[in-house]
Order: C-alpha cells, then structure tokens, then sequence
C-alpha cells in the first residue's frame, strides 16, 4: 500500500432518526484507500456499506447525520467542508456508481444530456464541447455508434448498456476515488464480466482508485487488492485480499467464506445462521455475538477493538479469533 | 369458564390492536388529530343536535328577524327570525344523513359492479369497463347538475344524481383492486380447493378491497357533502324551508349586506365539516400507502 | 406511439357519441314532462299540442334521436326558452367570458399548487409542510359559493377595495370582440383602462375559482415530488457535483410535474363545476351563470345544451392532456 492514501476514513459513526427511533448504521468504520488502489467492503445488506459511502459523498438522507469520524481526502477534511466546496469535489475528484443502473438514470433526460451535465457542472465548457466529449466517452466504454447513441433515452438501452453508461460518466472527470456501489449486482451474470473488465481497465488506466462494495466475495477477490469486512455498521476484519482468502481471523469472515458456492465442494450453500441483528438498539458488545460459534463471555460486554492479527496489514476485531 | 375466557380473548387483543392504530395513525401529525376531531364533533352534532338546539330550526318570530349573533341566538337569526344555531345544527344531521345514503348507494353498487368485472372479465369486464369510461368522460358536477334539474328540485333527486355520478369511480377502484389480488397466492389457494367464484367475492376479496373504499369513502364524504349543498345553492337540491347548509346560504346571500352572520355561519359550518373529513381521508391515504410512509429514504446495505 | 394516439382518437369518438347519447335520454327518456316544463304550469292543452309538435316531442324515440343527433351534427342545440334565441349562438356569446375566467384561475392555481406542493415536499415533515398540506386541503374543502360571498363582504363591502361582481364597470367602454377575452382584447387595442379595469374584476371570481385548483394541484405535486425525491436518480445527479437548484430543476421539477399535467383535466372538471357557482354570485356573464339562469328558469335545451358543451370541451382537453403526456414521457413517446 503507498504512503500517503488518497481517501482515508476515521472511526465513522453515522446515525438516523426516524419515527422509530436513532438507527445505528455505520459505527466506528475505519479504512485507507491509497492512490489508484482497490479496496473492497463487504458485508450483508444492512452492514452499513452503503451508508459509509454516502456519508463519505456527504448525500447521506435528511435524516441521516455524521456523528463523528473523519473523512480525509488528499488532505482535506471532508465532514467539515462547505456544502459549496464539498459539490466541487462531487463528480470530480470522487464520483459514484450506484446500483441499479437504470434507476440511476433519469427516463426523461437522454443519455447525452446526463453525461454532459456531470461535465459541466465542473467545467465552462459549451453544450457542443460537453456533447463530444460524451460520444469519445462513449466509444471508450464500447458502445458502439456512440453519436447516435446521445439522442437515446435510458429505457431504450440493456441493462449492461446502462451500466457501461454510468461508469463512463463516473469517470469523465478522472476522478482520483471511484466508489462503486454493488456495480453488477443488477446484472446478468454474462454482463457483469464484461462490466468489471470495463471497470477494472478503465480505473487502471486513469490511475482512479476504486473502492468496490459488494455482497459477492468473487467479485471480491478478482477486483480488490484489500477487503475491509462490514457487520452490524462495525469493521469486523480488515487485510489483503489473498491473506482473507488464506487466513481469515474472524468468525463471521470464516461464516461468509463458508457460504460462497464453490464448484469441486459439496455444492452446498451454507448461509451463517441466524439474522443481522437490529440496528435501532445502542450497540453493546459485539453485535455478531449471538450468531457466533465462538462467541465468549467479554463478546457480551464490549466491543472488542480493531488490532493487529498476525501482522501490520492484518487486523481483526474479535475476543476469539479463529486460529490461522 | 375456560372456553369463555379463550373466546374472549380475540376480542379484547382486536379491539386493543385498533385501539393502538388509532393512537399511532394520530400520533403520525397533528392535522390527523385535527381531522379526526372535527368528523367527531360533527358525527356527535348530526346525532345529539336536536337535544342541543335551544330553538325548533324551522320556528318563526317575525318579532327577531336578522339579529346579530348574541347570547339568546348564538348565530343571530335569518330574515324569518328563526335561530341559525339551531338551523346549522339541523343542518349537520341532513348533510351527514344524505352523504351516508350517497355514498352507501354509490359504494354498493359500484364496488359490486367492478368486483364483477375484475372476476369474470371477457366482454362483461369490457362494457362495465366502457360505461365508467362514459361517466367519467363528463366533469362530474356538471352531470348531477343536468341529472338533478331534469329530474326537478329536490334533496332526494340531488342524492340520486350524485350517487348516479359517484359510483363509477368505486367500479374502478374495485375492479382494480381485485385484478391484482385475483393472480395472488390465496386466491388461486382457494380456486385450487374448488371455491365458486361467488365464495372466493365474497370470502377473500371484499376483505382486501375493503381498506381502500374506506379510505375513498372517508376522501369522498367530503366532496358529497360539498357537492350537496353546492346543488341546494344553485336551487336544485334542498327547498325551503328545509335548514341545509346551501340552501340557508341561498337565502342569506341577498342579506350580505346587511346581517353578514347569515350566509357566514352556515357556511362556516359546512367548510370546516368538509376540511374535517377530508383531512381525516387524506391522513387515512397518507397513512395506509406504504411508499409514504417515513423510512431511512431508500437507503439499503 | 401511433396506434396509441389512434386508439385514443377513437375512444374520443365514442365518449362524444355517450355524451350526447345520455344528454338525449336525459331530455327525452327520464320521467318528468319535458313539455310541461317548457310551457309552464299555466298552459292549456292546445298549447301543449302545439309545442310537442313544434319539438317533434310526438314522434317516437328513435325517430326523435335521429333528429336530435342530425341537429347536433349541425350545430343545432335548439331555441333557448328564455332567451328565445338559438342555444348554439347563445352558448358563443357566453363562452369567452367563461375562458378567461377558468384561463387565469387554471394559471393561478397551477402555479401556487406548484410552488406550495414542491416547497411542502422539500421540507417534508416540517412547520411549512404541515402549512401546505392543510392549505391544500383547506382549498378543496371550501364552498367555492361561500368563499365567493366572504371575499365579497370583505373586500367589497367592507374595504372597497374590489368591484362586487360583473366583467366591466359600466363607465368603461368595452374594446372592440377581437378574441372575447376582455384583458386580451384590450390589450390588442392598447386600452389600458379597460385593462387594468377587467383585471380588477377578475380578482376575486378568479381567487375564488383558483382555491380548489390550487389544493387538488399541491396535494398532487407534494407526493409526486416526495416519491422523485427518493429515486437513485436524483441521487446520482448529486454525486455529478450538480448544483442544489439545478438537480432540483432539471431532475425533480421536471419528472415530478409530469404527473401534475395528467391531472389537469381533473382540474378542468372542478373549474367547470366551481364556474357554475362562482359565476353566478359575481353575476359573471358566462357559460355558468348561463346554465343556472337556464335551471332556474326549467329552460330545457340550454340547460342540456350548455351540459353537452362543457363535457365537449372536457373530452377535447382530456385529449389534448394524455397527448402532452405521451410527448413528455420518452418512455412511451418511444414504444
């Protein structure tokens, strides 16, 4: 990993007040990203993934707030700049991919028009510049007949389509963080290659970092470099990617291995049992602790912190790590 | 004592169940409080009103004729001198009366009309389907009115034309409602185990259909009350000296003038009934429609 | 996209077809002595005779509906009892005032709905939108006839400070009928008094008629801004680094109007029935107070005739509603 990470998050704790009451979503989450670097999170839905993403975009709901935590990016303290200033960086220096492509497209705005507006409302450039600009960006995504294609409306493209779309406005800027929100996961499973190939190239290309999160462990382990393990808005594991393959310290790490379909196992899917648990309670111990097969008295009464397992660039947070 | 107790029991957890999804739908904002309120006070009006009134609505004194609001008549009197309190209050229990009987007429009829058409579909669903489309093709208000001045004045015929332009929404309402319940588990469940189609109306269907036409009903009581008394004004619908809200406001127009509380107060009355309802039936949606209701914003993961 | 505007072309033709269908029936076939009515309560027998005569009244139904649908096809919606003249011209001479009338309101309504439905939104769950929503509602609860007599008593009666009712003060000459629409048409000829006086009068009717407008348009933008507001959509316009007011303009706005223009012809139906009343408390001389001169008075045709006409129209701007919408939504334009 270099020196100097380009992003690099600090204990964040995000919560939400709803009618129910303050939701827990993000406690404490930690992680670097250095230049043109891939990281992966990882969790079940519910883990907080994409939470700390918006958080770290500032686009977190109304009700959503930053409680504490720091989002550093090249230096610069993001929790705490202007809403002015923040929007500059938007899009430019971090942009994101979002999900569900076609709900990230507007249906009544044409493609050519939402990949000129993320260029402009950066650069002073005309509508004419903004509009070649999208059809070179187009071509280099592999859309072919790329200046026809401007004209189109989001519904007329395939799913692949649409994504490779996103991607490219994500990346027109060059920004130095790209942050990609389960990026296939409303693909089909032919697309998604092809999509991640796109992904992997490009970022390599302009030297943008990625942080990829994602529920899919092979995804995972063909795009990231390091993966930081999410549970319950908490970082339960955080190492290089091969060193979490070979050597998982923690019990829900080792849980969500187990439940990868591998081909040449037993072929059968082994799910940790148990839920997630409810983040509207205030987070004592640690919350995987009544899932646990390891679980021991200390796991009831705190957290345990994040440390060093076997080395530097290997840290677990549990009371009764697996054994390497 | 046993068995009297276990049958007890679903009561008591029924009644407690709607007794907190009372407290929480008024807990959600204070204009449901408000809305609720009103339709009570109003319900509780319509009912006890004669008990209250301190005059009979329709007794003359020509000795008390247009006097300004005062201790003896709260809301003056009208140019015959009979009490506009006690006329308001007789007003209440008419609008009520004609609203429940408008829209009882309308929902029954319309809502078994578009559970037909949802369930047995084909040609039947396609001309049920087309004769809405007529009614609705004309703006409502404007039919009644046609409807209400061929048949010639009266309250009754106004309650007609009303429920004759009311029910095609409910036909809709229904239908759709059970277009989409119809391809549900339960109901092929109950095709399944050999339920005529009769048995499936009435057993799974009107139970599901239900929660909407109240919420429809309780938007619409507003509008027939509304609508009522705009026929009863323009002289179509209540006859002198019969004290509904309109047709008091028809009499009291050419004494604006001079004795302003009479127009004021009958239609003061008639404006917040109707914001009543209508507050209560726009909480109600708000409330029922989960796509509204407070989440983290769409957020996932 | 073209078999669609066919098929609505077609379902127009029918819904024109029932509308004069159930005005017909209405005149001929509901209980009620038509004839009665059009002579009134002290005619004799002979007078009877002559006027079913004169109205074919004698002949059986479905000879009677040929000629009423040929007289339709014609233009013809008969001889107004009161006026003596033909409702058809009649009708011309009423509608423009009725247009300019239901033309501001639409606009004022439409524009403050829009405004109070978004700004409810955006401050979901606020002061502000607890303000919206019981003004929405407070606009479509209010007796337009009793409001009409409110803004009379205060902002005549007691102010002085707006004409009683009426489209122009007698003293002012009106401008010449280029358009009918009086603010229009003196406009045209430069006339700023007759201008600035037909504006004057327009302000309460106009204020009176724009109430349910206004409710019925920001209850309707309030959600549908509510529901934009939560798509992924908005959300990735955000992270372009758009600026607050142009993600709200070009995202927002325009997809959460879109169902704002569907139901502008429910808004035309309560500008149609909210113009009967409101019209005649301002002695507005136009197609309401045409029709409820016409119910009073039991005149048959015009009252069916200004009924047939309203609806007309109502088909025609449904039509032309559903047509803008298939322009503004790509996603059908393009099916």
């Amino acid at each position: 990993m270099n020196a100097e990470p380009v992003l690099s998050v600090r204990e964040l704790v995000v919560r939400f007040a709803t009618d129910a009451g303050t939701v827990h979503a993000v406690n404490g989450v930690t992680f670097d990203v250095g230049a043109g670097d891939a990281i992966g999170l990882v969790g079940e839905s519910g883990s907080g993934k994409t939470v700390t993403s918006l958080a770290v975009m500032r686009l977190l709901p109304k009700a959503g707030r930053i409680v504490s935590g720091e989002v550093v990016f090249r230096g610069k303290e993001l929790t705490t700049l202007s809403e002015h200033e923040m929007r500059g960086l938007r899009g430019k220096e971090i942009s994101m991919v979002l999900q569900d492509p076609l709900s990230s497209l507007n249906p009544v705005l044409t493609i050519g028009e939402q990949i000129a507006e993320a260029i402009r409302a950066h650069e002073d450039v005309g509508r004419r510049a903004a509009r070649e600009r999208a059809a070179e960006l187009l071509g280099s995504v592999g859309i072919p007949g790329a200046g026809d294609q401007l004209e189109r409306f989001p519904h007329q493209f395939s799913g692949g389509m649409r994504q490779r779309v996103m991607i490219a406005t994500a990346l027109v800027l060059h920004p130095k963080v790209l942050i990609a929100d389960e990026p296939t996961t409303a693909l089909d499973v032919t697309v998604q290659a092809q999509v991640l190939e796109l992904l992997h190239e490009l970022t390599k290309e302009l030297g943008t970092a990625i942080v990829l999160i994602s529920h899919d462990l092979g995804i995972m382990a063909r795009m990231t470099r390091r993966i930081t393990v999410m549970y319950a808005g908490f970082v339960m594991e955080s190492a290089p990617t091969v060193e979490l393959f070979a050597r998982p310290r923690h019990p829900y790490t080792v849980g969500l291995l187990g439940s990868i379909p591998r081909a040449g196992a037993d072929g059968e899917l082994r799910p940790i049992e148990g839920a997630p648990p409810d983040l509207e309670r205030a987070p004592v111990g640690c919350p995987f602790e009544p899932r646990c097969a390891r679980r021991i008295a200390a796991c009831r009464e705190t957290m345990p912190p994040l440390v060093p397992a076997a080395d530097a660039s290997h840290l677990v947070a549990c009371h009764n790590p697996v054994p390497s | 004592m046993i068995a009297e107790q276990v049958a007890a029991e679903p009561e008591t957890t029924g009644g407690r169940r709607a007794l907190r999804a009372t407290r929480r739908f008024l807990g959600v904002s204070w204009l449901n409080v408000l809305g609720a309120a009103i339709v009570v006070l109003v319900l509780f009006l319509a009912v006890l009103g004669r008990g209250i009134a301190p005059h009979d609505p329709n007794e003359l004194d020509l000795a008390a004729t247009l006097q300004g609001p005062a201790a003896a008549h709260w809301f003056g009197t009208d140019n015959l001198g009979r009490d506009l309190f006690s006329r308001v209050l007789a007003g209440a229990r008419i609008s009520i009366e004609v609203a429940v009987i408008i829209l009882f007429l309308s929902v029954a009829f319309g809502t078994l009309l578009g559970i037909v058409s949802g369930l047995v579909g084909g040609l039947v669903d396609e001309i049920i389907m087309r004769i809405t489309d007529l009614f609705l093709a004309f703006p409502a208000f404007i039919l009644a009115a046609a409807i209400a001045a061929t048949l010639g004045p009266s309250l009754n015929h106004t309650v007609l034309a009303l429920a004759v332009v009311f029910w095609p929404w409910y036909t809709r309402l229904a239908r759709g409602q059970v277009l989409s319940l119809r391809e549900r588990e339960f109901v092929l469940a109950a095709r399944v185990a050999g339920a005529g189609t009769m048995r499936i109306a009435t057993g799974h269907l009107v139970r599901n259909v239900l929660p909407i036409i109240i919420v429809q009903v309780s938007l619409d009581v507003g509008y027939a009350i509304l609508a009522t008394s705009a026929l009863s004004f323009l002289g179509l619908g209540a006859q002198p000296p019969t004290p509904e809200w309109g047709a008091i406001i028809t009499d009291g127009r050419s004494y604006i003038q001079t004795a302003w509380w009479f127009p004021t107060f009958p239609g003061l009355a008639l404006a917040v009934t109707v914001l009543g309802f209508n507050l209560l039936g726009d909480g109600l949606r708000d409330w029922i429609d989960p796509r509204l209701r407070g989440s983290l914003g769409g957020v996932e993961g | 996209m073209g078999g669609l505007i066919a098929r609505r072309l077609a379902f127009m033709v029918f819904v024109i077809w029932g509308v004069t269908f159930v005005t017909f029936f209405l005149s001929r076939v509901v209980p009620g002595d038509p004839v009665r009515l059009l002579a009134g309560p002290r005619a004799g027998k002979a007078e009877l005779a002559h006027i079913r005569d004169l109205y074919g009244l004698d002949e059986p139904l479905p000879a009677q509906y040929r000629r009423y649908m040929t007289d339709l096809l014609h233009g013809d919606l008969g001889t107004s009892f009161v006026t003596r003249r033909d409702v058809t011209s009649d009708i011309a001479a009423f509608l423009p005032a009725t247009l300019e009338l239901s033309g501001y309101a639409l606009l004022l309504g439409f524009v403050g709905g829009l405004v109070a439905g978004s700004v409810a939104a955006f401050r979901r769950g606020s002061g502000v939108d607890a303000a919206g929503r019981l003004s929405a509602i407070a606009g479509l609860s209010v007796p337009a006839f009793w409001l009409a007599l409110l803004l009379q008593l205060l902002f005549h009666t007691q102010l002085g400070w707006f004409p009683l009712g009426g489209r122009l003060d007698a003293s002012v000459t009106p401008p010449p009928h280029i358009t009918g629409l009086l603010t229009i048409d003196s406009l045209l000829t430069l006339n700023l008094s007759a201008f600035s006086n037909a504006l004057w009068h327009l302000a309460l009717p106009v204020v009176t008629l724009a109430a349910g407008v206004y409710g019925l348009m920001t209850r309707v933008v309030r959600t549908s801004v509510l529901d934009v507001l939560g798509e992924d959509y908005v959300r990735a316009a955000e992270a372009k680094g758009l600026t607050r007011w142009r993600v709200i303009r070009r995202h927002v706005l325009r997809n959460g109007l879109l169902p704002a223009v569907t139901i502008l012809g429910l808004e035309f139906g309560l500008l149609a029935s909210g113009v009967f009343v409101v019209e005649a408390v301002f002695q507005w001389p136009g197609l309401g107070s045409y029709a409820f001169n016409a119910i009073q008075a039991a005149d048959y045709n015009a009252t069916l005739g200004a009924t047939l006409v309203i609806a007309i129209i109502y088909v025609f701007t449904n039509l032309i509603v559903d047509l803008g919408y298939l322009y503004l939504d790509p996603r059908i334009r393009y099916s």
